[in-house]
């Protein structure tokens, strides 16, 4: 965990480099851990609710942009596990706060494409994120035809 | 019909699209523009695929006529959008869906057909030269006259003195035992 840490401290001073001082304030910004996931087994062990929360939390920052989400939700992707809804749906309004349509579409078929063939499982995802999808003005990856391949 | 997924051409897409968009893989990694007519709206090192599924820039840079409008509907309510302008805004951000990236190819059943069929042909070829162009094989060495040379030498070397033919030679006298 404290070799993520590290690595994200260098992320963060490459980034300043980066942007223009306009953007960014002078000193470094601190991240928090752009990915939850604990490997080592002498570690603390994370529970499920502190790990959906700390994604949670993380889709919720105030200074969340299209890098930082976009680093994030590919972290969240690459863990081997589907995201529980509650992510998925801090997710879709963070992109809500980014304005970032397309983005929030494209989430919807990661998370079908994390499901790969469990249906119950995008069934029951696609069930709890209805009440926010209906709120959005989105719709699900089906309504879109975005599952269907023309030839 | 095989599909062949990697260089087909999509025709010119209208604003208002289809619910069910048509896939647009052109090329390696994106539509190829040269110099001369480079479009400057679109980003001419977008790429995108699955283990890059989010890109860093959007595919379009600079949003022009309709497009225009819808992006800055997107700044609204989302539920504001219809479905066809919501895909319309998808399809300039992104080039291909995921299910696009997912779906099985079959050109390298052609590729493989193909190359079979000129192996084939390469190896009739030779069959034909083989059985009505060449002179048929002569084993020269399976002559009497060969044969016979190479016993001689062999008596003449003393090879195979102990179970061979020399040993069945009578050296004193010339002839065999």
């Amino acid at each position: 965990m404290f070799r993520s840490v590290l690595r994200l401290a260098q992320v963060s001073t490459r980034f300043n480099q980066i942007v223009s001082a306009k953007v960014v304030p002078k000193q470094a910004v601190s991240f928090t851990p752009l990915s939850v996931k604990k490997y080592s087994s002498s570690a603390v062990a994370v529970t499920d609710e502190e790990h959906t929360a700390a994604w949670i939390s993380f889709f919720e920052r105030k200074d969340l942009d299209y890098v930082i989400f976009k680093i994030g939700f590919m972290n969240l992707y690459q863990e081997d596990s589907v995201p529980e809804p509650a992510i998925v749906q801090a997710a879709l309004y963070a992109c809500r706060r980014i304005n970032n349509l397309p983005l929030a579409m494209r989430v919807l078929e990661m998370v079908k494409n994390k499901c790969d063939d469990r249906q119950d499982i995008y069934d029951y995802i696609v069930q709890e994120l209805r009440p926010s999808l209906d709120d959005l003005g989105l719709k699900t990856v089906e309504e879109y035809g975005l599952d269907q391949v023309l030839d | 019909m095989l599909r062949v997924a990697l260089h087909r051409v999509v025709s010119h897409r209208s604003v208002h699209l289809t619910k069910v968009r048509p896939s647009m893989v052109v090329g390696f990694g994106g539509p190829v523009q040269l110099a001369e007519n480079r479009d400057p709206n679109v980003n001419p090192i977008f790429h995108e695929s699955l283990t890059n599924p989010i890109p860093d820039k959007p595919r379009t840079l600079k949003y022009t006529g309709d497009l225009a409008t819808l992006k800055e509907m997107e700044v609204g309510d989302w539920k504001k959008l219809s479905v066809e302008e919501q895909m319309d805004l998808y399809n300039s951000y992104f080039g291909t869906s995921i299910a696009d990236m997912c779906r099985d190819q079959d050109g390298w059943k052609s590729v493989l057909g193909a190359g079979m069929i000129f192996i084939s042909f390469g190896l009739l070829l030779h069959l034909f030269i083989h059985l009505y162009i060449n002179p048929p094989y002569v084993w020269t060495t399976l002559d009497e006259d060969w044969v016979k040379a190479s016993i001689k030498r062999q008596i003449q070397s003393h090879a195979g003195d102990i179970t061979g033919y020399s040993s069945k030679w009578d050296y004193a006298n010339n002839r065999w035992k």
